[in-house]
């Protein structure tokens, strides 16, 4: 019988950068980046898929950006958690380029 | 030290909905304190609001014009704007789960640390008058290379 996946298993998610993806704009003409709050824009989407519309990010104990996401990239976010109290860890990928890695706590908004 | 300083357009080099910081309220020794807002047409706005953490953005954008404004103060001139890069954020707290668009926002930044380029900010963020955001926000601006001196967040 197959196991239930507990919450330290990894988890992944990919997301295609469209060269037209709103967070370009503006962000710089000539030299487009991907700002680094639309990664954990994507980051919330994804646990929101998971776990329900409800939740949020709370914290983010620490994060790094290592590398610029252009125009056409595919980001893949490799993820553990949320455990019992709410922490996960993650990272994002483009291709064998590291672009970011942290820590996060996630929460339900209340009533 | 607080009075007039160039319009923040051109302290940075984000344009049109991406430039969230709006004015300067005060330079002072070891930071910056500055007003802004999130614009209805922000990238991320969905219903009216945003999630608190794009705030930290607004933070990322102070701290560039922080720089270009200590670049320009030995000969007060022009600030123009250089590359830089939102690098690190450490200890980052969320007090509610989404803001506003279009409402008034406040930024304090006060430098913890400064190397090689790397800057380390303690930020916080009101919205309305509460501390919506608050942490460590980290940057890095290369050198200046003379065909492409621009700061980015």
């Amino acid at each position: 019988m197959a196991s239930q996946p507990g919450p330290d298993a990894a988890w992944r998610r990919r997301f295609p950068i469209a060269d037209g993806h709103a967070g370009f704009d503006g962000h710089f003409p000539g030299e487009p980046i991907l700002p680094g709050i639309v990664q954990l824009a994507l980051l919330l989407d994804a646990l929101r898929d998971r776990l329900g519309p409800d939740v949020y990010l709370a914290a983010i104990p620490s994060l790094r950006f290592r590398s610029v996401v252009r125009p056409g990239a595919e980001l893949d976010l490799t993820a553990r958690g949320p455990s019992d109290d709410g922490r996960l860890s993650f990272e994002m990928r483009a291709g064998d380029t590291l672009v970011s890695s942290g820590t996060a706590v996630v929460r339900r908004a209340g009533p | 030290m607080t009075g007039a300083w160039p319009p923040v357009a051109s302290l940075l080099p984000h344009r049109g909905r991406a430039i969230l910081v709006e004015d300067v309220v005060a330079l002072l020794d070891d930071g910056i304190e500055c007003r802004g807002r999130i614009p209805p047409d922000a990238a991320l706005a969905r219903e009216g609001r945003v999630p608190s953490f794009v705030a930290l953005e607004l933070a990322a954008q102070a701290a560039a014009v922080l720089e270009a404004l200590r670049r320009r103060e030995p000969a007060g001139a022009a600030a123009s704007p250089r590359t830089g890069y939102l690098v690190s954020l450490r200890g980052v707290v969320m007090e509610r789960p989404e803001i506003p668009v279009g409402a008034p926002l406040s930024v304090s930044l006060k430098s913890s640390g400064q190397s090689g380029g790397l800057g380390l900010y303690a930020a916080v963020v009101a919205c309305e008058g509460l501390v919506c955001v608050r942490g460590v926000v980290g940057t890095f601006s290369p050198p200046a290379a003379p065909a492409d001196a621009r700061q980015a967040s």
